[in-house]
């Protein structure tokens, strides 16, 4: 990239940069008491140096003007350095300077003339935040590599966790299921789960037994359990056992995976399942679920398609439910 | 159309099982059996897993009431059996206030299992209904069963005011820690409620 123009660019123009250290040489002043730098990019932005030099050398600091400068202007903490090649070689340090930098009248830097020729200048930045407007807000980073460390520990923690139910590392309780049998672990099942902690605390058989008896699961639906809580679930196998697991979330007090099954059974409800839906709604207290099969039936009229099983379902429902019902049916009927 | 029925069916299937009344009974019966075991310290017959199933099914089948009842009951009479075993503890101050502490601790654990195992019927069932938590059931129990029953409560306001006299004559003066039976009571007592400390520690000697 070249923006530098005529007279201001020279051959050593150029800002070299590693890491967090820009460093620009110049050689020769020419014809001008005024050089400014190609830009380089640091963080976000692409930044400028300029030099005046009269009786002292005035260092300026600032962003390409632009709509990045504008909107996200950067907020540095940064100190510089300008050093003569000599001999015999001198340099002098800026204090470490933190301020919000707009535009080329922000910052400047007034450095005694120690040498003369060749001489270098350093920007150090210390760090390096997207500034706000607000002083009580606060300002977030700009390096690309913050954040990244909590992706790489939550995947591998996830791979982690994941190895420890494939492969049982150091497994401490068994769960009978009521087709099989599997392995897993008791902190981690008394971390998702309040019913789970209590299970191993108090001085009952299971504290001693470490074997779980879940006789109203199937093998597969509890490996899809314990698949939601150490992370490794497929979502065809949440789909297959959305039911079984919303049970298993109500009975053992797992609210994340109720939410997830919630949202999931609110995505299909058909005339071929919603009175089940309706009925799973009131046993577990899904206020969403509920709300949304009693509109699908009553406001949209879809109990003429569920004629034949009204009967049976009445029949057999509970009458707080039947109550509920009535009252929909009332608030959307509009007699003439 | 089969499919459709056999939803029908399947859905129902607890009212021919969880929600026969038989099977209510036997469910209500094995935690208040568990009640019992958890007070007497016999946990060998006590498994966690199955009795919070049995207490889940209840509250989930909208049989709540009859297992609060039950396990209130349970609970009850379990602490008026302490207060019988209390009543005949040694007559000295120091030796019933000991007696009464480790009471009081055994009293804890067990409504903290107890509490456990009936977990969904108190994040559910009590709040929707206005019932009083386990933890509260428990303490008030023994507020009311126990240090305010007339058997207990002169011996307990005359124990600690001869302890107080012992330590001031000894120079003792409220060690913290163990074998300090008057800051046992104390904290007790305001596990009770402040107006229940204060009853008790601010209480005049009883002479009438």
């Amino acid at each position: 990239m070249s923006v530098g123009s005529g007279s201001l660019s020279g051959p050593d123009s150029r800002v070299e940069t590693i890491s967090r250290l820009a460093q620009w040489r110049i050689d020769t002043f020419g014809p001008c008491s005024y050089r400014r730098s190609d830009p380089f990019k640091l963080g976000i932005w692409n930044w400028y140096l300029s030099v005046e030099k009269s009786r002292s050398v005035y260092v300026r600091l600032f962003p390409e003007p632009g709509r990045l400068a504008k909107e996200q202007p950067p907020h540095a903490r940064f100190l510089l350095r300008v050093s003569w090649a000599g001999p015999p070689r001198r340099s002098t340090v800026s204090p470490v300077i933190e301020q919000l930098l707009r535009t080329s009248d922000d910052f400047v830097w007034q450095v005694e003339v120690m040498s003369h020729g060749r001489f270098t200048i350093d920007v150090e930045f210390l760090d390096l935040r997207i500034g706000t407007n607000n002083a009580t807000e606060s300002s977030s980073s700009v390096w690309p590599n913050e954040g990244v460390v909590q992706k790489v520990a939550s995947k591998s923690t996830l791979g982690c966790l994941s190895r420890m139910l494939t492969e049982s590392i150091h497994a401490d309780v068994t769960i009978n299921t009521t087709d099989g049998v599997l392995k897993a672990h008791k902190s981690v099942l008394a971390a998702c789960s309040p019913v789970f902690e209590s299970m191993f605390v108090h001085d009952l058989k299971e504290k001693e037994s470490s074997t779980i008896d879940i006789s109203d699961m199937c093998v597969d639906s509890c490996s899809a359990l314990l698949g939601f809580v150490y992370g490794t679930i497929r979502q065809e196998q949440f789909w297959k056992h959305r039911l079984s697991l919303l049970a298993a979330a109500n009975k053992y007090g797992i609210g994340d995976l109720k939410a997830c099954c919630e949202e999931s059974l609110l995505e299909d409800i058909s005339s071929g399942n919603v009175l089940e839906r309706l009925h799973v709604a009131w046993l577990y207290q899904l206020e969403k679920l509920k709300k949304g099969c009693l509109t699908y039936l009553f406001v949209f009229g879809k109990i003429y398609d569920v004629r034949d099983e009204i009967n049976g379902f009445f029949h057999h429902a509970d009458r707080e439910l039947t109550l509920e019902m009535f009252q929909e049916v009332l608030s959307v009927w509009k007699p003439i | 159309m089969s499919a459709r029925h056999q939803f029908s069916a399947a859905a129902f299937r607890w009212q021919e099982t969880d929600g026969n009344p038989d099977v209510v009974a036997g469910n209500c019966k094995a935690v208040t059996n568990a009640v019992r075991d958890i007070y007497a310290q016999d946990m060998t017959n006590v498994i966690f897993g199955d009795l919070y199933r049995r207490a889940y099914s209840l509250v989930l089948h909208k049989r709540g009431e009859e297992l609060y009842s039950a396990v209130e009951a349970a609970m009850a009479s379990e602490v008026q059996a302490l207060v019988g075993s209390l009543a005949v503890a040694g007559p000295s101050g120091q030796s019933f206030l000991r007696e009464l502490l480790a009471t009081w601790r055994r009293h804890t654990a067990a409504v903290s299992a107890i509490r456990d195992i009936v977990m969904y019927m108190d994040r559910t069932f009590v709040p929707a209904t206005g019932r009083t938590p386990v933890r509260e059931l428990g303490l008030g129990l023994w507020r009311d069963g126990v240090v305010r029953s007339g058997r207990i409560r002169l011996r307990l306001v005359e124990a600690v005011r001869l302890e107080k006299a012992r330590q001031e004559e000894d120079g003792v003066v409220g060690v913290p820690g163990s074998g300090d039976l008057v800051a046992g009571v104390t904290e007790m007592l305001t596990e009770l409620g402040a107006d229940v400390c204060h009853e008790f520690m601010e209480a005049p000697t009883v002479s009438s």
